[in-house]
């Protein structure tokens, strides 16, 4: 067993075979650097938790597709990203700091799913994001593909 | 008690950052005042989504969505405009289209991956905006089909995004002209090459025109004695390939000529069949390899199609049964100034999608049987397939010679 700890100083204990699908963790075992808590102190336990019922789930990988579990798999990522804007990017952060690379695929795709129809408007204020162009160049930017601007597909909700 | 691993992730992330500020920073459009890279304010707590981060999530999403997020931000629109972006972004969403040509010389486009299912005919044909009518498809290259009208003018167009770049006028255009178009990758430009036959003397023009510095270059007599013969040279992997034959008038194929983009040098190799009826013969394309099919007579049952592999031996892949309909069978066999080109799906099935003379047939993957699939839906018939992509042919001509210390360190 591999012991983690939040920033929240939270300790959980995980199973090796399932914590060195992080790259991170992998490198410090094979380091000899992971025989105590190992400190995270860039992840929440709210986060962590999520994080490592994905471990969990996925630890048997490469043994789903022979016992015909990857349906499962699929059923369990689809509702894995069922979440907030707010916590798949805490879960994303994570992902990327622990270097899990199929929760990291998993996750931008999601954020990639949810962005693909959104109004400018509404990725800005997803996003938090400050618009910085003056109308001149905005309207410049319309007028140069209007065709992407426009389709009963496109979504002005923040979620 | 923090590892060297961690030490080396944490250098690693720098890096990415480092190098993400500076490609976000190469942006082409003179308009806006150039400012360095600001990280998106927040409003709140919330940690800011980092920039690699930012853009792995925009690169998975499709060039309309792009399109409009242009206009969320300065550094948004940075990005999204930076070669880095464009070229990675084609690399990581291939997705192929198919045009098709109305009775009026206009263009609809369909998805090329919904044709590889037997059941379906034809999605619904989709209008685009083609800069002029009544066009020569010369080829296509990353999303950019180069076409000619009967005006003699010339055009470089990206038809998923609808911007065209209208070639200069240049003195080309004979009796016999022979065409291609492809991308060089050394000086990632796009270059259109037209050679000229002129009677009564056969002497020869080749016309170059590269889209980076937005000229022409004109090479007078290169090929004595050669005749191309495909009306398009096929494009593969950074040349150009026609086949050549020693007469103008009546084609006796013996030799394969191919012009490299990047050195402008031609070349010639030697057909993988000797001694038979060498006018039977087209050039095409297979995946990506270089491709002959070679379709002996009329009435023949059977055409080979051979290959050119990585390392430059001719291999013959599959003998394919011709269509059992005679007006198809024929299309099999007419000139070797059209060519082919064979595409694979993406299922387990190996059914091929087989391109030939504004005919799309599918080739079933056990028997090697080739059908009819699509040759007319609604009086349009299908002319070409190309890549959707990003690439804006009027901001790469007129930059100038790329300096090469930037691309390289984008890799």
């Amino acid at each position: 067993m591999v012991k983690l700890k939040s920033n929240d100083d939270k300790e959980f204990e995980v199973e090796e075979a399932a914590v060195i699908q992080s790259e991170m963790i992998k490198n410090m075992i094979e380091d000899g650097c992971a025989t105590s808590v190992i400190p995270l102190p860039n992840i929440d336990s709210k986060t962590l938790i999520k994080v490592i019922e994905y471990l969990n789930k996925h630890i048997n990988m490469g043994k789903a597709a022979e016992t015909g579990e990857e349906d499962d798999l699929k059923e369990f990522d689809e509702q894995f990203v069922n979440m907030g804007w707010e916590e798949l990017f805490d879960v994303i952060m994570a992902a990327n700091y622990l270097n899990i690379h199929e929760l990291m695929e998993l996750c931008c795709q999601s954020a990639a799913d949810r962005l693909k129809n959104k109004s400018v408007r509404a990725v800005r204020e997803m996003l938090k994001i400050t618009n910085d162009l003056t109308e001149e160049e905005e309207q410049e930017i319309i007028n140069d593909a209007p065709w992407a601007f426009e389709g009963p597909e496109i979504d002005d909700t923040v979620n | 008690m923090f590892s060297l691993s961690c030490f080396w992730d944490w250098i690693h992330q720098v890096i990415h950052i480092i190098l993400f500020k500076f490609l976000s920073c190469y942006h082409y459009r003179t308009t806006f005042i150039f400012t360095p890279f600001h990280v998106p304010t927040t409003t709140t707590d919330h940690p800011v989504i980092p920039d690699e981060i930012m853009t792995d999530i925009l690169l998975r999403l499709p060039i309309k969505t792009l399109s409009k997020f242009m206009c969320v931000s300065k550094s948004w629109n940075q990005l999204i405009y930076s070669p880095y972006f464009v070229n990675t972004h084609m690399k990581l969403n291939s997705h192929h289209r198919v045009l098709f040509r109305g009775r009026n010389g206009d263009f609809k486009f369909c998805s090329l991956l919904p044709l590889f299912n037997r059941q379906q005919t034809v999605e619904e044909l989709i209008d685009v905006d083609s800069p002029t009518l009544e066009e020569f498809i010369v080829g296509s290259a990353n999303g950019l089909i180069c076409l000619v009208n009967l005006k003699f003018e010339a055009y470089i167009w990206n038809p998923t995004i609808s911007k065209s770049k209208k070639l200069l006028k240049s003195t080309w255009g004979s009796f016999s002209t022979k065409y291609g178009f492809g991308y060089d990758e050394l000086h990632d430009d796009y270059k259109a090459v037209f050679v000229d036959y002129y009677f009564p003397s056969f002497h020869n023009v080749v016309n170059i025109y590269s889209l980076r510095t937005d000229s022409w270059t004109t090479l007078d007599d290169q090929l004595q004695g050669i005749y191309l013969v495909n009306n398009s040279g096929i494009f593969v992997n950074g040349k150009l390939y026609w086949l050549s034959s020693s007469t103008l008038t009546y084609y006796i194929v013996c030799r394969i000529i191919s012009f490299d983009l990047a050195d402008e040098t031609w070349g010639s190799m030697e057909l993988p069949i000797y001694g038979e009826a060498t006018h039977h013969f087209r050039l095409g394309v297979v995946g990506s390899d270089l491709s002959l099919l070679h379709a002996c007579q009329v009435g023949d049952t059977t055409s080979d199609v051979w290959s050119l592999n990585d390392c430059g031996l001719w291999t013959k892949l599959f003998t394919i049964k011709n269509p059992l309909t005679n007006d198809l069978s024929i299309v099999m066999c007419v000139s070797p100034l059209e060519t082919f080109s064979i595409r694979f799906g993406q299922s387990n099935n190996e059914d091929l999608l087989f391109f030939l003379h504004s005919v799309i047939m599918m080739c079933d993957g056990l028997s090697r049987q080739l059908e009819q699939h699509i040759d007319d839906v609604e009086g349009y018939s299908p002319l070409e397939v190309y890549e959707e992509s990003l690439i804006n042919p009027l901001t790469i001509s007129g930059q100038g010679p790329r300096i090469r210390e930037t691309s390289q360190s984008l890799s």
